[in-house]
């Protein structure tokens, strides 16, 4: 079984979660409503007022007084998203994200998907103060399914002896690939839900959409073969800057390397991992490229510990010769950080 | 430069400098082995510009000279001579000859006037210290030294003089080693400390085996010297700060148990083939009357201690690292090990249950 998690109106929800203020309020996240942008992502509260995806935010404000207008913020949506995968990888390993707002994962054999999916849902809730939705069945469509008709902040689990019946009533545009011109060809030969769809011959079927025929009926029949296919966990993480004005002073490159330092802190926290190895990279005027390593016995991922590490690299790389353009910081060699199986070693100093 | 010397008297000497040549090679002339003939002997240096050593040993010099030799290879060579006699002398400017019996051998050599300046011992004053007394401080501390690179200013021993007494200590941020002695006279350049690198630490240790009686230390720019009658020892001091180790070893305790060390050794040892390979990871616990010691490994099993001890009280858990128990507890010699505790995320303090001047602070491991 598979279950697909799924934050609806993510763009807004995010908003919403950074911004309390927002939380009721109808709130639509697009693009300068100076420049004719349009609705990217509307809250629930902007949706029941009449405010669409893709109406531009001059009509969506006519449409729905009151309606707080958020610029998009791709980098923040990308770090949530980030964040809501690292926390699932606490429960397996076994994920693959599905756009930003989605991502099937496989639970674990002994367990429950029914629970495991009430239990990330409710992590959700609690750590980011996003409403997930979670579909369980036995495919990738049919949770992703499941998950759409689960209604708010729930959960609904389809087992496979139940997909026909679940899939019978759905409109056959709710197929993955099936647009709406494909729909009407289909309505025309009587067409319209997935059942309609499963009981008509194949041969009448290609008459009307052509070779997309059997993928479409196949997923009206719940046959969705596609495997999982678990993303890599992370193997590296970097940060690198540009200087405004070069520098040799090492002071002004250590201040630098800090600020990198913390970046890198920051994203091993959200991956829960922390590094063996630490890599500076400098790039000088003259455009010669120098890299130094070190790898230490004990992960760390502290801003401290890394920025003592890039230092110790900042001697070795030959920095105070030349003037600096370019400085990357790279963690790497990443364990699992605090877990559960290798106790963590305190620390007198 | 024309020589002859002892093959036992060379081989020492150039046995003492294996330990301090740079192997890697950045700059080959540090892998050689400078030999200076005077009319009143011969002089062998070695430095890796961290540690050097300048030792003085009986030859007869026939002409005044000095040349440098790769200092692996002339070791092998000598080793494998059988004479009691080797003759060294230069050829040309490049090349030196060796001869030994019935061998007779070329070596390439590099100029002498490229071998870096050892640090002198002209102007230093030096305290006498007994070598064994300096080898006990070195045995109790130099263990718990860092050889993480990025923590370089932990990657030696801490020496100072307070209140009268000499003391060295020794950390890697996790475990801490500490011994304080009366030295026979106060060793007063030491008032403010000094940190000096774990291999000049090591070279000491091993003059300190070599010598009968006292060696004389003293604080030249930079370096820390150490001197015998015949052999100079230079290090380079770490120039970095070292962290306030007073601060972290516990002033006081809630728990005391005596422990044979012996005993505990044994079972620690056993339990560390068990343990978790990445932490080195084993539990302790005290119950009434026992000390309860296991340790797990999902891919091995489990085994579980147990050492019959003085103790009453509430049950009380921690774990520590296999590794870090072992060396504290192999740093002493004593039949009895008092082992201090507070609470399960503070450090426990083991030392021998008769002398309060050797502790060894261990910081817990957290499941």
């Amino acid at each position: 079984m598979l279950i697909f998690i799924h934050v609806p109106r993510f763009y807004a929800a995010v908003e919403q979660a950074d911004e309390p203020r927002l939380r009721d309020l109808p709130v639509a996240v697009g693009g300068d409503p100076g420049k004719g942008g349009s609705v990217i992502s509307a809250s629930a509260e902007a949706a029941a007022a009449g405010v669409d995806p893709g109406m531009t935010l001059a009509d969506a404000s006519r449409v729905c007084p009151g309606l707080e207008l958020r610029a998009t913020r791709l980098p923040r949506y990308r770090e949530v998203s980030a964040e809501i995968h690292a926390t699932l990888r606490s429960v397996t390993e076994r994920m693959e994200p599905r756009a930003l707002d989605g991502v099937y994962i496989e639970p674990p054999r002994s367990s429950e998907p029914i629970e495991i999916a009430a239990v990330v849902c409710v992590r959700l809730q609690a750590e980011f103060s996003l409403r997930a939705v979670a579909g369980i069945g036995p495919s990738k469509f049919v949770a992703w399914l499941a998950a759409c008709h689960a209604g708010p902040g729930g959960v609904k689990q389809v087992k496979p002896p139940e997909v026909p019946r679940f899939l019978r009533d759905l409109p056959v545009t709710e197929i993955w690939g099936l647009g709406p011109a494909t729909a009407a060809r289909l309505a025309s030969s009587g067409i319209s839900t997935m059942g309609e769809l499963r009981d008509c011959p194949l041969d009448e079927l290609r008459e009307a959409v052509g070779r997309q025929a059997a993928p479409f009926r196949e997923f009206a029949r719940g046959e969705d073969h596609e495997p999982l296919r678990p993303s890599t966990p992370v193997k590296s993480v970097s940060r690198e800057k540009t200087l405004d004005e070069p520098t040799g002073d090492l002071r002004a490159l250590g201040e630098h390397l800090l600020e990198l330092s913390g970046g890198l802190e920051e994203r091993l926290n959200r991956e829960r991992r922390s590094a063996l190895t630490v890599t500076l990279g400098v790039r000088f005027v003259d455009g010669d490229d120098r890299t130094r390593t070190l790898t230490r016995r004990e992960a760390i991922s502290s801003q401290n510990e890394l920025h003592e590490v890039a230092l110790e690299l900042l001697g070795r790389v030959g920095a105070g010769e030349r003037d600096v353009r370019a400085v990357r910081l790279r963690a790497a060699n990443l364990t699992r950080a605090g877990s559960e199986t290798a106790p963590r070693q305190l620390r007198l100093f | 430069m024309k020589l002859t010397i002892d093959r036992e008297e060379l081989l020492r000497g150039l046995g003492r400098i294996q330990a301090v040549v740079e192997r890697r090679g950045a700059l080959p002339i540090l892998s050689n082995v400078l030999i200076d003939a005077r009319s009143d002997g011969l002089a062998m240096s070695a430095t890796d510009l961290e540690v050097g050593v300048v030792s003085e040993h009986a030859a007869q010099v026939e002409e005044v000279g000095a040349i440098t030799l790769g200092a692996r290879k002339l070791h092998d060579l000598v080793r494998e001579f059988e004479d009691p006699e080797v003759r060294i002398r230069t050829e040309d400017s490049a090349r030196v000859g060796i001869e030994c019996g019935s061998s007779r051998i070329q070596l390439l050599s590099i100029s002498p006037e490229e071998y870096p300046t050892l640090p002198s011992a002209e102007g230093v004053e030096f305290v006498e210290i007994e070598a064994s007394l300096l080898g006990e401080m070195i045995d109790a501390t130099l263990y718990a030294a860092s050889n993480d690179e990025a923590r370089y200013n932990l990657n030696g021993v801490y020496m100072e003089l307070s209140e009268g007494k000499l003391v060295l200590v020794a950390t890697n941020g996790h475990r801490l080693a500490k011994i304080e002695r009366t030295p026979p006279a106060p060793v007063s350049f030491l008032e403010k400390g000094i940190t000096v690198p774990r291999k000049g630490v090591a070279e000491i240790r091993k003059l300190c085996d070599e010598t009968e009686g006292s060696v004389e230390i003293g604080l030249g720019e930079g370096f820390l010297l150490v001197r015998t009658d015949r052999l100079v020892l230079s290090c380079r001091l770490i120039d970095g700060d070292f962290p306030d180790y007073r601060q972290v070893i516990p002033s006081g305790h809630r728990i005391r148990i005596m422990v044979d060390r012996e005993r505990l050794v044994h079972a620690v040892r056993r339990l560390s083939i068990l343990a978790h390979e990445r932490s080195g990871g084993f539990k302790m616990a005290l119950e009434d009357g026992s000390l309860l010691l296991s340790a797990s490994n999902a891919d091995l099993g489990e085994g579980n201690e147990e050492i019959p001890i003085d103790y009453t009280g509430d049950r009380f858990e921690t774990g520590f690292n296999a590794r870090y128990v072992l060396d504290a507890l192999s740093s002493v010699v004593a039949k009895e090990i008092a082992i201090e505790l507070s609470d399960d995320l503070s450090a426990a303090k083991l030392r021998p249950a008769d002398d309060p001047d050797q502790v060894g602070i261990i910081m817990p491991m957290r499941a």
